[in-house]
């Protein structure tokens, strides 16, 4: 009967793994915004696309100009 | 469908347009532009129309955030050249929005990394400071319209707390669940029992499994009744610190002696239950402020002037006798004495009175004042935090002191309970002494064991909370979920006029006289569009459809007039003294008299727009209200607001933020429980003074006064229907209260007499608990489904 004992201290055990799994998320700030994760994973696809022209357009410096004199 | 516009879908009369597409103003064009130059035209494609129009045109400066010390304090993380800084931007409100901030960086190089988090309405942006300066930084958002604030500490400290209570759920929950498998062996019968010396070892460890709780997850209890205690104050915390020393002293002297088992699964369970009625009421608006102090307003860095050179100081740093420049569009940082020759200041945010008002050289003005015009040169008079506005906040800022989160009924009935309870414990352990005096302790500890008031305690968070959820959805947020019961209660309310029953932007104009054609009125619409006068922005918004020439020798007299010559007409408006002819004394503030060339055309009366359905609104609170209304502008409106009150002496203009705070006081000391309700910051002193103090806000993420509550303006006509239905919830809550004292009797019938089991409770306790939830939250669902709030 001494295995249950075990048993039961191996449960806890994986137990407590989970509480501080948790309490990392929550740290984390995993649980901080509900909203924005959901819609990001969509962005993916068009961040790519915009990487590849980002490289090739650097901001001109007069873009930079009308940008920063409002 | 009607045209909208390509950048932020608003309908518009005039058109511009650009690139194939409509636009409402150049602005969106600009901005559509700026987007477009760096392929970022799927911002329109996530959403349509996913654009923020500009609203006011005021300016805003940033370059004092270059300042070090400044810098330094807005900063969240700084090393080398790489910056980090949190920024509230309550424009933010959907998708496409948080695509746009967090590809900021192929917008503007130097930017490294943007997150935004959607709930507070914030973004987090990692910059490197070689290639782009913080005020820049700012520049950039503002030029897209999504205009950026600093968060003050305070905001930052709100998210910690709400972190550390779901940790202390998270771990209840863990101990809950283990403590109740340990027990489950020891309620079986003896036949299919485990081996005794097994139980006692699961006994143990679930005794060590409980001390977290005790000591991480329930501390609050004991703090807060330990607290109220030393104040005198019994609260409903105080019963259930009882109740929880009350199970881990029994538990732990059944374990040690062998005597029994012990209830600590009854002590996690309720706990748990507990920390769930905390979390659910304490989740409140995250993107919304409530507790703006004047600081928000202000900029936190000044231009400083010392020894003919400029420089910037932060806000907290300006001495009195400092010289001090304030630009046009800027507000006025400290009560200060002119230097310039002379100055329009535009009160509007302190007064209410919407007409700028002239100052001249060394008179004295007040702090949170905007600069109209040209910059101005001020001698600091007062530092910052003893300025008036300062002192008007300040003013009330400790309210009550004692104030009960929950509620003060519940707190009135554990008061009660908890006196009755100990008096009942006392009793059976008295009787107990006398006739079997083993059973004594025993007896004494399950009476407040079972007397522990779970789902006395649950009753208030979840009908409050639920109930201030669906007013939530109904745009109408509270601070507290515990202002529902101060709703219940108001008996006299307080409106403020301009903005709260007005909508500050839109006039209605009304011409009498000689018929104007289309030529006169482009002369008037030009003469109107170069005052900064709101009667001659009225005038101007109103003739949209006319012409516009140039203006020549153009003149403005302060409370009278403006005149000018165009297309060699000469033209003057004003006061009907200023055109020169003989008044009839009716609505005198709110008309404007025209002449051409000497000759009186007639007079346009502009009228404030009242938002709609206000009447209905003002006659169905007046059943049940006493109703006053404030206003800080002049009495152009008596006879439109006298016909709505019951009344008449309840209406008073000419209020300054002061008089306001005062007469709110006053009804205070009548003995009334005033309800306030505000749009500005000369309404701060009174929305705090009175009981509950609801901001009125066009567009609530933008910050309001600090209040008690924050109202859309659009869903200001549903005020009676919110304050019927808090007080239905107040009705929940006495039902509920009644139920959960039914099971008390029930439990305190076993432990009087001595056979309370711990099987017993721990299936009594969580019964009670969940029954009150369910009912609670069904009860407050029908509701407002029956008042159509859902």
């Amino acid at each position: 009967m001494e295995i249950i004992f075990v048993l039961v201290i191996a449960s806890l055990l994986v137990a407590l793994l989970f509480l501080w799994l948790f309490i990392w998320a929550v740290r984390s700030g995993q649980y901080d915004d509900d909203y924005s994760p959901s819609v990001r994973i969509l962005f993916d696809q068009h961040d790519n696309k915009e990487e590849k022209s980002n490289t090739k357009s650097k901001i001109s410096d007069e873009a930079r100009d009308v940008l920063l004199r409002q | 469908m009607s045209k909208r516009c390509y950048h932020c879908g608003s309908p518009s009369q005039t058109w511009v347009q650009h690139d194939g597409k409509d636009f409402c103003c150049e602005g969106c064009v600009m901005v559509y532009d700026i987007l477009n130059s760096k392929d970022m035209g799927a911002y329109y494609d996530i959403n349509k129309a996913p654009g923020i129009r500009k609203k006011n045109t005021a300016a805003e400066y940033y370059d004092y955030l270059d300042q070090d010390e400044i810098k330094q304090s807005v900063l969240d993380f700084h090393d080398g050249s790489i910056a980090r800084i949190k920024l509230y931007i309550p424009s933010i409100h959907c998708s496409s929005c948080i695509w746009l901030i967090e590809n900021l960086h192929q917008l503007q190089p130097g930017v490294i990394n943007s997150a935004v988090n959607f709930n507070r309405r914030e973004a987090s942006i990692t910059y490197n400071e070689d290639e782009i300066k913080l005020s820049e930084l700012m520049n950039l958002l503002s030029s897209i319209n999504y205009k950026p604030h600093i968060k003050t500490e305070e905001q930052k400290k709100t998210a910690k707390k709400s972190k550390k209570l779901i940790v202390k759920l998270g771990v209840a929950g863990f101990v809950f669940g283990n403590v109740m498998l340990l027990s489950f062996p020891d309620y079986l019968s003896d036949d299919v029992a485990l081996n005794p010396d097994l139980i006692n070892n699961f006994k143990w460890i679930s005794w060590l499994l409980v001390l977290p709780v005790l000591l991480f997850s329930g501390n609050e209890y004991f703090i807060t009744a330990w607290k109220n205690l030393r104040r005198k104050i019994i609260s409903i915390d105080l019963p259930i610190a009882i109740g929880i020393i009350a199970i881990f002293l029994r538990s732990t002297y059944e374990i040690v002696s062998g005597t029994g088992s012990g209830y600590l699964d009854s002590l996690t369970g309720l706990v748990f239950f507990l920390l769930i009625g905390k979390w659910y009421q304490a989740k409140t608006y995250e993107a919304l402020s409530f507790d703006n102090d004047y600081s928000s307003y202000f900029p936190l860095g000044i231009t400083r002037i010392k020894d003919n050179e400029e420089e910037i100081v932060p806000i907290n740093q300006l001495e009195s006798g400092d010289k001090i420049s304030v630009r046009n569009g800027e507000i006025i940082p400290a009560d200060a004495s002119l230097l310039s020759i002379g100055a329009s200041i535009d009160y509007s945010f302190i007064t209410g009175e919407s007409v700028p008002v002239r100052k001249q050289k060394e008179d004295m003005i007040y702090a949170g004042g905007r600069v109209i015009g040209s910059a101005l040169l001020l001698k600091v008079e007062k530092k910052v935090e003893t300025g008036y506005l300062a002192e008007l906040w300040k003013e009330r800022t400790d309210k009550d002191g004692n104030e009960s989160m929950l509620s003060a009924t519940l707190d009135a009935v554990s008061k009660y309970f908890t006196i009755a309870i100990l008096i009942i414990a006392t009793l059976t352990g008295l009787y107990w002494l006398w006739q079997d005096s083993s059973k004594a302790i025993l007896a004494f500890t399950s009476v407040l064991i079972i007397a522990c008031p779970c789902a006395l305690a649950l009753s208030v968070p979840f009908a409050f909370g639920h109930a201030s959820r669906i007013m939530g959805k109904n745009k109408f947020y509270l601070k507290l979920t515990a202002i529902i019961e101060g709703l219940t209660k108001t008996d006299t309310i307080v409106f403020d006029k301009t903005g709260t029953l007005t909508d500050p932007d839109v006039f209605e104009v009304n011409y009498e006289g000689l018929e104007l054609d289309h030529f006169h009125s482009s002369l008037i619409k030009s003469l109107a569009h170069q005052s900064r006068h709101p009667l001659s922005r009225a005038l101007f918004q109103h003739l949209n459809k006319s012409d516009e020439f140039e203006v020549f020798d153009f003149d403005e007299r302060e409370g009278a007039g403006v005149s000018g010559t165009v297309m060699n007409h000469r033209i003057k408006m004003g006061s009907s003294s200023y055109i020169g002819i003989n008044s009839d004394g009716k609505e005198e503030a709110a008309r404007v008299h025209i002449s051409i060339d000497d000759k009186s055309f007639g007079y346009f009366v502009i009228h404030n727009f009242y938002r709609p359905d206000w009447k209905e609104m003002l006659k169905a609170v007046q059943r049940k209200a006493e109703v006053h209304v404030l206003s800080g502008d002049n009495d152009a409106e008596r006879q439109v607001l006298e016909k709505e009150l019951t009344n008449k002496n309840n209406l008073h203009f000419y209020q300054t933020p002061k008089d306001k705070l005062e007469y709110v006081a006053k009804l205070k000391a009548e003995g009334k429980q005033v309800l306030m309700l505000g749009d500005g910051m000369n309404d701060v002193g009174a929305l705090k003074e009175a009981q509950v103090g609801i901001a009125v806000a066009d567009d609530v993420y933008q910050f309001s006064p600090s209040s008690d509550a924050i109202i859309s303006a659009s869903e200001l006509v549903r005020l009676p229907k919110f304050i019927a239905f808090s007080k239905s919830a107040m009705r929940v809550v006495y039902a509920a209260i009644s139920i959960s004292f039914l099971y008390n009797v029930v439990g305190l019938y076993y432990a009087v007499s001595g056979q309370l089991s711990p099987l017993f409770a721990a299936v009594l306790m969580p019964l009670s608990s969940a029954s009150v939830v369910v009912f609670t939250s069904l009860s407050v669902m029908l509701l407002a489904k029956k008042r159509r709030l859902l």
